[in-house]
């Protein structure tokens, strides 16, 4: 009895090990694994992006899937074993990786810059598309047009635009809004004045009822008119409007623009393929389609050529919709964040 | 007792310890090793330091966020008490059929998504919502009520996921409870409530260890609840843990606000393991009953 049960310790302790070992199993040949946010937000990349390539290369794309936890890249890196080949960050996320050196460096003689804005070029990325947070509202509550908010002073003017209102939990980009409210001009941003964003912060304070954490919160919390005003996405409200009908809108009038970036781990096992795949989402055709699903800013200025103009009045790097908003300052995020979460921490605590 | 001890004295005896080897190989493998990762990284990233832990105590937000964290977690416990004890005595006067499928529906809530819930929870207590809509119907009020986004939507729906958790092993105790003593304190002259105090109560006490430590345990990580139903004040260690690791790349920072927590726990748990049953007992009722 007592050998079965110590033989028994023992295969199971083998079959433990030998599933350890199996997980490091050799490269396989002509097979990319991309990694983005999932959702619908990467259905809309499966066809504007992985299909196509498949179907012009052979080369299968493996996808997988996480909510941008920079940290899982580090694991990978660190750890030495890469199992994703491309992954679509966050721009502070490229900023911080970058910082401790876990991208690979883009080969830009593969990956054709000269049409792409160059807010989306970076030594160890290439912009997967551009995105605007900015003031969302519901129709339904300002039916006269002249009088809906064009602003953030007038986002924080409770008693022209009374009502609840919705700010993320994240001190990136909503201090900004603080600072535009405040009347801080929109070139003069940076360095950010963090003392005086959250004294006119303290001000709104008490009329903000939800602090928001995931991006489909906001088209939800004005649908269901929880809040009056919110600060959103503009991918998401884009597809409320197109995809659910519902009746939002947004403000481009300071707006904070922001690239989402396609990354190579340092030391991913398909490098070279990798880079194909970037050349090629960063296409005008391919992000002119990414656009047209998805309501994201095209990273190529050839793109809007390739879309119907009412859909390109619609995208956040359209150049009339560009010049009014402001391009967030990712070095200076990647600086102060640490710090800055600390303080936010505290003061949504203060009463 | 004595019985016990004797079934196990023989060769079973021996066939007991060596399997034992089994799950304590799979501790080792998932949970210790991990554990001891966290504590190692708490000191070794990104550098041999103490500044992980300094960092703790230099700004109040941390032992807040800890005692924020605390607060909702006791709050819950209580609460699936007052809800899961006489939500177990009622399971345990059924029949055994309707008790079976009450049961079921007791640990339903646990096999739906997390997220599903908590937006089903979202229409019902937003300010449009439906017991906002009855309530302006009826003309009880005018304004609508702020029923979500506060401590009050987070501790609702923490209690209506882990009430199980507490009924569960109260009720298994309840089982064992010989029914014979009710019947002798009753022939007594007991009053229900006096039998409930001095009989029932306090030989079900283990289990209402049992369910309040699991409760609170599974209480103080959660965090998709708290982010998501609360409003600013219900900022939990969980979410900066996260917040830390996931975003903000501070391995050793986050590390050592996760050994804190595990600390607290601990902690917790072995006073509440080590306070002896009747003293236990007597805060609960102190707690309950003559303190209110």
């Amino acid at each position: 009895m007592k050998r079965i049960i110590l033989s028994f310790t023992f295969v199971l302790t083998a079959v433990l090990l030998a599933l350890t070992i199996h997980s490091c199993k050799p490269k396989e040949e002509n097979v990319l694994v991309v990694c983005s946010f999932g959702g619908t937000f990467q259905e809309a990349q499966r066809k504007a992006f992985f299909e196509p390539f498949q179907n012009e290369t052979g080369i299968t794309i493996k996808e997988a899937t996480y909510s941008g936890e920079a940290s899982i890249i580090e694991a990978m890196v660190k750890s030495g074993k890469v199992e994703w080949d491309v992954v679509d960050v966050e721009h502070a996320v490229l900023l911080l990786g970058k910082s401790k050196g876990l991208y690979e460096p883009i080969d830009y003689t593969v990956v054709d810059s000269s049409a792409l804005f160059p807010e989306a070029v970076d030594q160890h990325g290439v912009g997967a598309d551009f995105y605007s947070t900015l003031i969302a509202y519901n129709e339904q509550n300002y039916p006269d047009p002249a009088k809906r908010p064009k602003g953030w002073s007038h986002f924080w003017d409770t008693k022209k635009y009374p009502g609840p209102r919705s700010l993320r939990n994240n001190p990136y980009t909503t201090l900004e809004f603080a600072l535009l409210a405040d009347g801080v001009q929109p070139d003069k941003l940076y360095p950010l004045d963090v003392d005086r964003a959250f004294a006119s912060l303290d001000k709104l304070k008490k009329n903000v009822t939800v602090w928001w954490t995931q991006g489909q919160q906001p088209p939800q919390l004005l649908s269901d008119k929880e809040v009056v005003l919110s600060s959103a996405w503009s991918g998401r409200i884009w597809n409320a409007r197109k995809q659910k009908q519902l009746p939002l809108s947004m403000v481009w009038q300071g707006g904070l623009l922001e690239p989402e970036w396609w990354v190579i781990p340092k030391g991913a096992k398909n490098k070279d393929l990798a880079m194909k795949f970037i050349e090629f989402a960063s296409r005008a055709e391919n992000q002119a389609k990414m656009a047209e699903y998805f309501g994201v800013g095209p990273t190529n200025k050839n793109s809007f050529a390739h879309l119907d103009k009412n859909l390109v009045a619609e995208l956040p790097t359209y150049p009339e919709n560009k010049a009014k908003q402001v391009s967030i300052n990712g070095e200076w995020w990647a600086k102060n964040q640490d710090k800055v979460t600390e303080r936010w921490n505290k003061w949504l605590l203060e009463k | 007792m004595n019985q016990t001890t004797k079934k196990y004295a023989g060769s079973e005896f021996y066939v007991g310890t060596k399997l034992i080897l089994v799950p304590i190989f799979v501790l080792m493998l998932f949970f210790i090793v991990p554990i001891a990762q966290i504590i190692s990284s708490s000191f070794l990233s990104p550098s041999l330091t103490l500044d992980n832990y300094v960092r703790i105590f230099s700004s109040s937000v941390y032992l807040e966020v800890i005692w924020i964290t605390l607060r909702i977690s006791l709050v819950v416990t209580f609460s699936c008490l007052l809800i899961g004890y006489p939500f177990a005595l009622f399971l345990h006067k059924l029949q055994p059929k309707t008790r079976k499928a009450l049961m079921v529906l007791a640990i339903l809530p646990l096999w739906i998504n997390p997220l599903a819930f908590i937006q089903g929870w979202r229409i019902i207590l937003q300010r449009e919502g439906i017991v906002n809509r009855i309530l302006m119907e009826a003309g009880i009020i005018v304004e609508p009520l702020q029923l979500i986004y506060n401590l009050f939507a987070v501790s609702l729906v923490m209690v209506y996921l882990l009430v199980p958790f507490m009924t569960l092993p109260i009720y298994a105790s309840l089982k064992q409870l010989d029914l014979n003593l009710v019947k002798a304190s009753q022939n007594l002259g007991a009053s229900p409530f006096q039998t409930f105090r001095r009989v029932i109560f306090p030989m079900t006490l283990s289990g209402v260890q049992t369910g309040m430590l699991l409760v609170f345990i599974l209480a103080m990580g959660y965090f998709v609840t708290p982010t998501l139903l609360g409003g600013r004040s219900e900022l939990v260690i969980s979410r900066v843990i996260d917040e830390q690791i996931n975003r903000l790349f501070n391995w050793g920072f986050g590390s050592a606000l996760t050994v804190l927590l595990f600390l607290v726990i601990i902690t917790l748990f072995l006073i509440m393991r080590f306070i002896p049953r009747r003293e236990f007992a007597q805060t609960l009722w102190r707690e309950f009953y003559v303190g209110t």
